[in-house]
């Protein structure tokens, strides 16, 4: 069963003179496993739509259901939260706990979740992320490096074993080898457990490697729910909104101005390498 | 001119040092990136560079001013301007235009004088008409630019910019870099830009890859992204475009000169078409 967002909108400050409207008349389905892609201009709503989807927002108007649970019910919040994990950006900021074992544990056990079954959990996730267990359960969450931190945050949401996955900006801030890793991880999250995954960033490349289906949004209202290919062939409309295209897409429009015929909707790396391998053989 | 001699330096308590032995040459004009993994000190370098840190070990001369020499500070803070990663830690005032006076100010400038440096620099990074607006209303972007002028408004010879594009969108960090590169071209305002994002590293210069606190490399970008391997040891990686040709390579197949842009890519791909299609 699906998140469903139908129709909802959100208003900051009602009926004050600061009133902004950050959603308006929002309607977006997001399937069990697959891989969503949030983008937009800074302000445009991809966070706020993010927070709609596990409850921790509630919309002005319009409905959320998670598998069928009304968000608008209480009960029904909690009973979601279990479902639906959300990553904030920069989560390692969010590391409380003395060690990376009662950091991780921290969820889980919130949930409910039997003592015994809590240590398995946490060593799942954390040889997940690539963390091995034995060698950082005991540590202290603030020794860690950056990426380590990173990535035990990301454990402690994995370790409550969500079938959706909410990732606000999960890249920001990263080097190119944390990047791959917070990739590959995803992509091992979604083979492993076939949870589905909403992801919010700014890195085009990156959404180009992942997505299955984006959403694209512009100050609060929802331009376009669809495939990559279809995304991507637009490049004037997402350079109007203030967005980019893959380094892929854009290689393919210049090399269609200089008069070569490259099909359209190529979107990824490995696409126009095969294509100009081919071209220039 | 902003020379490094030999400079290490060690946070309190830690276990190695942050930097060790750098020596290097900031030219004036020069647009200089600064690349490495998270914690290779990248952002420790960028502090030593106006004296928010100080070697250890080692010295940092700003046009032959050495940062340790307290009384220099002023004049070293006034030519070696920074500018952040997180666009909400920078600004101070709730008048975009207080906010940029607020450096002048503080070096007691004639306030006539200040005016005309606050209206330049507004102008220089595009944000003329949001003057009067306050600084928290504006986009990550927007906000960024200001943190800029208020930088230009010292009339510095260097700009650092620690990461300033990394928590804008597409189109912030666009105009950022833009900026960045006029200030550069046409004021020969030296640059020094951290990033992990190696396409922005690949418009710079020359490029220093740190590693573990060590300078392992300083080189012009087309030499730096030949050595791929390396790169990647460092936790780092080559712009698309360079993978790409390394890829056309290997199956023999090879491009004109080394193109980084994706528009000198495009041109030598079309060059090589049209020559093969004859």
């Amino acid at each position: 069963m699906p998140i469903i967002l139908e129709n909802i909108s959100y208003t900051y400050m009602p009926k004050s003179h600061m009133e902004q409207v950050a959603l308006s008349n929002i309607s977006l389905t997001v399937n069990e496993g697959e891989f969503l892609g949030i983008i937009g201009h800074t302000g445009s709503g991809k966070s706020t739509l993010l927070q709609h989807m596990n409850g921790l927002m509630q919309p002005s108007s319009g409905r959320v259901t998670v598998d069928g649970l009304d968000l608008s019910l209480r009960k029904a919040r909690i009973e979601a939260r279990s479902r639906v994990g959300l990553v904030f950006q920069y989560p390692e900021y969010q590391l409380f706990e003395e060690t990376v074992y009662k950091d991780v544990a921290f969820g889980p056990r919130n949930l409910g979740v039997a003592e015994s079954e809590i240590q398995e959990r946490v060593e799942e996730a954390l040889t997940l992320v690539g963390l091995a267990p034995e060698l950082f359960v005991e540590k202290s969450p603030f020794d860690l490096s950056g990426g380590e931190k990173r990535r035990a945050a990301l454990a402690g949401i994995f370790a409550m074993r969500p079938s959706y996955l909410l990732l606000d900006e999960p890249m920001a801030g990263l080097d190119p080898s944390g990047r791959r890793a917070v990739i590959a991880l995803l992509q091992t999250l979604r083979a492993k457990t076939g949870c589905a995954i909403v992801m919010i960033s700014h890195f085009m490349d990156d959404i180009a490697k992942c997505a299955d289906r984006i959403a694209v949004l512009r100050k609060g209202t929802l331009e376009m729910a669809d495939t990559p290919e279809r995304v991507f062939s637009n490049p004037e409309a997402l350079l109007k909104m203030g967005l980019d295209l893959p380094q892929a897409a854009k290689l393919s429009l210049e090399l269609q101005k200089r008069g070569m015929p490259v099909p359209n909707g190529i979107y990824k790396e490995e696409d126009i390498k095969r294509y100009l391998v081919e071209a220039l053989s | 001119m902003i020379e490094l001699d030999n400079v290490s330096f060690m946070y309190e308590n830690a276990a190695r040092p942050a930097l060790s032995n750098i020596s290097f040459t900031i030219e004036d004009g020069e647009m200089l990136a600064v690349v490495g993994h998270n914690g290779s000190g990248k952002s420790t370098l960028a502090k030593q560079l106006n004296g928010l840190l100080l070697p250890t070990q080692g010295r940092v001369l700003v046009d032959g001013m050495d940062t340790s020499i307290e009384a220099l500070l002023l004049k070293i803070r006034q030519r070696v301007g920074m500018v952040f990663q997180n666009p909400d830690n920078q600004l101070v005032t709730t008048i975009v235009e207080e906010d940029v006076a607020f450096g002048p100010e503080s070096l007691g400038i004639p306030s006539q004088q200040i005016r005309e440096r606050v209206d330049e620099a507004l102008y220089a990074v595009g944000m003329s008409e949001y003057k009067l607006h306050a600084p928290h209303m504006l986009s990550g972007g927007q906000k960024q630019r200001v943190a800029i002028a208020g930088m230009l408004a010292m009339r510095p010879k260097v700009l650092v910019l620690d990461e300033a594009t990394s928590m804008l969108d597409p189109e912030g960090r666009r105009d950022i870099l833009e900026i960045v590169r006029r200030l550069n071209s046409e004021l020969n305002m030296s640059v020094v830009l951290i990033t992990q994002l190696m396409e922005e590293a690949a418009m710079c210069s020359r490029i220093a890859v740190l590693s573990q606190g060590e300078l392992i490399r300083l080189e012009a970008p087309a030499a730096v992204f030949r050595e791929e391997a390396m790169l990647c040891e460092a936790g780092l990686d080559v712009p698309e475009m360079v993978r790409l040709r390394s890829s056309l390579e290997k199956r023999g197949i090879f491009l004109e000169g080394e193109p980084l842009a994706i528009n000198d890519f495009a041109d030598a791909v079309a060059k090589r078409y049209s020559s093969t299609r004859q």
